[in-house]
Order: C-alpha cells, then sequence, then structure tokens
C-alpha cells in the first residue's frame, strides 16, 4: 500500500461482516496531517464498525490501512498514534481528572512524574486545568467530554478520532469543543477523523467529508467537492460558495427572475417543496470567506430589496451540506 | 499556556514506569476498596462470622461441641464466603467495565490485554488475604487454646487460596463471556450453588460411580473432605493428599484458561469474543 509522506491514515478496500449482515463494504480512503475528516451516515452506515477497525478494536475481514506509517498487522504499535474519544466513554467517578490522566499516561508508558506533567498541560489545553483534582464524579457532561478528548490526546496521537463528541452538549459548549478540535488538528498537525451527526458542525470544521450508506462510502472529498458533486448543486463552479435565501412561496417565481439578472450569478434552483428557499450559485469563485464573496452576496440582497421581495432568511452558504447527505442518504433508514 | 515540550515526544515512550499488570491492579484495588464494593463485602462477611462465631460458643456450651469441630464448622464459613466475594468481584471485573463503558479506554491503549487480566484478577484476589485476616480472632476464640488454631490458619489458608483463586478466575471467566453484569453475577450464582449444594448434601446419599465422580470434582468437596480428616479427625495429610488435587486442578484450570484464553481473546463485546 502507497503511503505519501503527509498521509497520516491510509484505509484500503476494508470489509466487515456481522454474520449475514455487511457493515462495510469496501471503505478505502486517505487522511492528511493537519486536516479534519467528517465521517458521516445514518444509523447503522457503518460508521462505528469503521472507527472500531480503524482504532484496532474490531479486526475487518479484509481490507487493510496503515496509520502514520504503522501497518494494520501491528494493532499495538497502532493504539500507540492515535487518540480516541469513543461515543459512549464511560469514566470512573471516584478518581480525580489528574488521577485519571496519569494512569493513562503510565500506561502509554509514561513515568508518573511525566504523566501528571503532561496530564496538567492537557487539563489547560481543554480548559479543565482549575478541576485537576475534582473528582470525575461531580463532572458535568461537556467536562467529561473534554476530560475523553484530554485522555485521547494523552500519548500525542499522530490521528484522533471522535465519536460523537459534541453529543448532548450546550451551544456553548458544542463551539468550545470544536474550536479545541480545530487547534488539535491544526495546532498538533494531527489528522482528526470527527463523527457527527450535526451536520452545520462537520460542515463548518471539516475539511474533507465522508458519507456512508449501508457500508459503502456514497460520497467522499472535500466539503466543496462534496457538496458539488450532488445533483442539487451540480456544476462544477463554486464548490461550496453560494448563498441560500428564503423568500415568500408566493413570491419564489419572482425572486428567481430578478436573481438570475444580477451579474456572477451562474444559476438559481429551488429545492424540491415551495418552502421559499433558493440556492443562488455565482461563478468563479473559490472562496466562501473572500471579499468578493461578500460583495455578490450584498448585489444579491440588494436585488431582491429593490424589487420589493420580502426576505425571510438567509445562509450564506452553509447548511448545504445537510441538503446533500438528505438527499444521498434517502432511503437509508 | 501549553507546555510544547511534552507534545512533541514519542507516542510510547519507554520511560522507568510500573509494569501494566501493577497499574491495573492499583487502579483496580483503590476502586474496590475505596469504591467500597470489597469492603462492603467484607464488612457483611465479619458480620456473619461474628454471628456464627457467638452462635457455635453458645451451642458449645449445652452441647459440648469440640474445639476442633467448632475451628472447623468456621472455616468452612471463611472459605465459602471467601470464594464467593472473589467470584462476585471476578463476575463484575470485564462485564461491568464494559457496562460502564470504560473497557473501551482501557483496550484502546497499547496495554497487553493479558497483563490487564492479571491487573484485574490479583485485585479481585485481594480480598481473601483481608477475609483470612480478620476469621482469625474468631478462629482462636474457638480453639480455646488448642494446637488446631495453627493447624487451621496453615491448611485454612493454602486450601482456602486455592479456592479464592479458583472462584476469582471463574467469575472473571464468567464475566468475560457476558455483555451485562446481571447476567454474569446470575451466572455466577448459580454456578456457586451448583458446587455448593452437593457439600451440604449428607454422605449417605452419595452414591454409585456417578454421584461419586461429582463429589471428586467438586473444590468444595475436596477441602472439606481434607480439612475435616486433618483438623477434627486427626488425620495424617499424606494419607488424604489426593482431596488436595480437586482445588489444586481447580485453581491451575481457572487461571490457565483465564490467562492463555481470556488474556488473548479480551475484546468491548462479549460476543466477538
Amino acid at each position: 500500500m502507497k503511503e505519501t509522506r503527509s498521509q497520516l491514515l491510509l484505509a484500503k478496500d476494508l470489509r466487515k461482516s456481522y454474520g449475514e449482515r455487511p457493515a462495510l463494504r469496501g471503505l478505502s480512503f486517505s487522511l492528511k496531517a493537519g486536516r479534519i475528516l467528517g465521517f458521516l451516515g445514518p444509523n447503522g452506515a457503518g460508521k462505528t464498525t469503521a472507527i472500531r477497525i480503524l482504532t484496532t478494536i474490531l479486526e475487518p475481514d479484509s481490507g487493510s490501512f496503515v496509520v502514520a506509517g504503522v501497518s494494520s498487522k501491528y494493532p499495538e504499535k497502532i493504539r500507540a498514534k492515535i487518540g480516541v474519544l469513543p461515543e459512549s466513554l464511560g469514566f470512573p467517578k471516584n478518581i480525580t481528572a489528574i488521577e485519571y490522566l496519569i494512569y493513562f499516561g503510565q500506561l502509554y508508558r509514561k513515568s508518573a512524574s511525566d504523566a501528571r506533567k503532561h496530564g496538567l498541560a492537557l487539563l489547560a489545553e481543554v480548559g479543565l486545568e482549575q478541576r485537576a483534582k475534582s473528582l470525575i464524579g461531580s463532572f458535568s457532561r461537556g467536562m467529561r467530554q473534554r476530560l475523553g478528548i484530554a485522555r485521547a490526546l494523552v500519548n500525542d496521537p499522530k490521528v484522533v478520532f471522535l465519536d460523537e463528541p459534541t453529543l448532548g452538549l450546550d451551544p456553548r459548549g458544542q463551539k468550545e469543543l470544536l474550536e479545541l478540535i480545530t487547534r488539535i488538528a491544526r495546532g498538533r498537525n494531527a489528522g482528526v477523523i470527527l463523527c457527527s451527526h450535526d451536520l452545520p458542525e462537520v460542515e463548518s470544521i471539516c475539511d474533507d467529508v465522508i458519507i456512508l450508506k449501508l457500508g459503502r462510502v456514497i460520497a467522499k472529498g472535500t466539503v466543496a467537492e462534496v457538496i458539488g458533486r450532488s445533483s442539487s448543486h451540480k456544476g462544477g463552479y463554486i464548490q461550496g460558495n453560494g448563498i441560500r435565501i428564503q423568500v415568500l412561496p408566493s413570491s419564489v417565481n419572482q425572486a428567481r427572475k430578478v436573481l438570475v439578472k444580477v451579474p456572477s450569478v451562474l444559476k438559481v434552483t429551488q429545492p424540491s417543496g415551495n418552502s421559499g428557499w433558493l440556492t443562488v450559485e455565482f461563478a468563479n469563485l473559490t472562496n466562501r470567506k473572500s471579499k468578493e464573496y461578500s460583495y455578490l452576496n450584498n448585489k444579491v440582497l440588494y436585488a431582491l430589496i429593490r424589487a420589493e421581495i420580502p426576505i425571510m432568511s438567509l445562509e450564506g452558504g452553509r447548511g448545504r451540506l445537510q441538503d446533500v447527505f438528505l438527499e444521498l442518504t434517502e432511503g437509508a433508514n | 499556556m501549553i507546555d510544547k515540550k511534552y507534545f512533541n515526544k514519542g507516542t510510547y515512550e519507554s520511560g522507568n514506569s510500573s509494569p501494566t499488570w501493577l497499574l491495573v491492579f492499583r487502579r483496580e484495588f483503590t476502586d474496590l476498596w475505596i469504591g467500597g464494593k470489597a469492603l462492603y463485602l467484607i464488612l457483611a462477611y465479619s458480620v456473619l462470622l461474628g454471628f456464627q462465631s457467638y452462635v457455635q460458643v453458645k451451642t458449645s456450651e449445652s452441647s459440648l461441641i469440640p474445639p476442633k469441630e467448632m475451628v472447623f464448622s468456621l472455616l468452612q464459613i471463611v472459605y465459602y464466603v471467601g470464594g464467593l466475594i472473589g467470584m462476585i468481584i471476578g463476575a463484575d471485573s470485564i462485564s461491568g467495565e464494559r457496562e460502564r463503558g470504560t473497557l473501551e479506554a482501557l483496550l484502546l491503549t497499547p496495554a497487553s490485554r493479558r497483563q490487564i487480566i492479571i491487573g484485574k484478577f490479583l485485585a479481585g484476589l485481594s480480598a481473601w488475604p483481608a477475609a483470612l485476616l480478620i476469621a482469625i480472632p474468631f478462629l482462636n476464640i474457638l480453639s480455646q487454646g488448642d494446637q488446631v488454631f495453627v493447624q487451621s490458619l496453615i491448611w485454612g489458608g493454602f486450601v482456602g487460596s486455592l479456592l479464592a483463586i479458583g472462584f476469582t478466575g471463574l467469575g472473571m471467566l464468567v464475566s468475560f463471556w457476558s455483555n451485562s453484569n446481571r447476567v454474569s453475577f446470575f451466572m455466577s450464582l448459580g454456578i456457586y450453588l451448583v458446587i455448593l449444594l452437593p457439600t451440604t448434601w449428607p454422605g449417605r446419599t452419595v452414591r454409585g460411580l456417578v454421584a461419586k465422580f461429582f463429589q471428586r470434582i467438586n473444590p468444595l468437596e475436596g477441602t472439606n473432605e481434607l480439612l475435616e480428616k486433618i483438623l477434627v479427625n486427626n488425620r495424617p495429610v499424606a494419607q488424604y493428599q489426593s482431596w488436595l488435587r480437586t482445588p489444586e486442578i481447580f485453581a491451575v484450570l481457572m487461571v490457565g484458561i483465564l490467562l492463555l484464553y481470556a488474556g488473548s481473546h479480551l475484546r468491548i463485546d462479549a460476543r466477538q469474543g
């Protein structure tokens, strides 16, 4: 299996069945350093099976993978190079956060003093330094998730697997955790695999995305590529740099006529159903965060205001992964 | 601020760290004794032992039961309950972690599965020395100065240790094959009762080859036979040594399966094991 230097994880044709039921049917992908890969799919799509195989908890029926240069033939060596936050991670209640991290640090062969220093640094990184000596039993769910991430980082992993890290967190907790995940990828130059059902969250922080359905990969690429490949967003132009506008359902046709006349607007589409949403796609744009993109947004809004069409809401190109996901995974449940 | 120097080291350092089994043992031991599970079991055991000693002393005043018999009766409770405690702790050791979601984190480390099992096993066994220690004053009182006290400590300690090893290992094996604690506990208690009940039947009911075979392979029966002959009937050990084989084989078998099979097949889901 060829592995380039920047590729931290390379999976090739992973397959797994539970009895007669196939759970994973040929998963192949790669992950580069410093990038966040969103792992998506409806329930039962094979995400957890894939994560468990890649984290060496499960053995695949066939296929292989390489993590940071270590072949899947050496699961113990792979475990030394990965960090994992499982979906249903439990914690012992009667020990403190720092004792917990020291214990795991020692399991990775650190001396007690090194494990303590490293543990304190990790607690500071996840914002729990003030609670180092608190019993884990007294922690909120958000704090436990952050402690779980600290535990996943205890061996300075090359690849970090996070399974539903923001599940059950309040909006502030979610935001803080997403920032932390971004820091892990960018600051440590680690590869992050993020499993989540929260698609706006995935869209906001992931570089790449894989969508699974019934054990098969149905979409793969950068977030913009995956959005661009779906039937409702085809064209190969803006790749994620569009805008969604909701007008009154009675004004949809009028709004379309106005919008297509705006310079730089390549296409105006109406998603299925008449909820008043319109997708406006711009030509010759590569960056959603550019000034040019903001200027085009203004021009679109100005055109609608001048035509006296009431604007109900506006999405700056976000939330579209959700549409693509729903379209691609239709009938999976 | 994050101290960067800790993030640039190797991922699996070979510093002067403790062996995995010792780390797991310490963690489990603390959980058992500080967390309270072992403490509660030993507390209940102490109350039972005190009550039984009181009843025996009172009974002996009217029925003139010799000290040797009283010591043997109490010793039976020590190794019956000591074995049961080991089995209960063992039954929680793996399925309990599965249920609480803490096993996955442990299995995701590069720690050897066998060493994890060894650490857990030794922690599970830690209740037995405590049980034996607590029994000493009671045995001393009941022996009333008879030399059976020392003999009961030596032989009770030795054979009781074999039983504790065997039952803790058996409990862990049941736990290894169970996904839920409830299943593990019920299975363990069921197996324990199957082993215990025949020891309560009168000797005359054990007739025929099959009955004798089952008596022979029952570790509690073997222990009873051996200790009764040595402690109560003053028989030489050599004459009844064959009864020692059963608890010995029981202990070796359970530990062997635990280390050789469970040690290499420990999984997050029992059905994959």
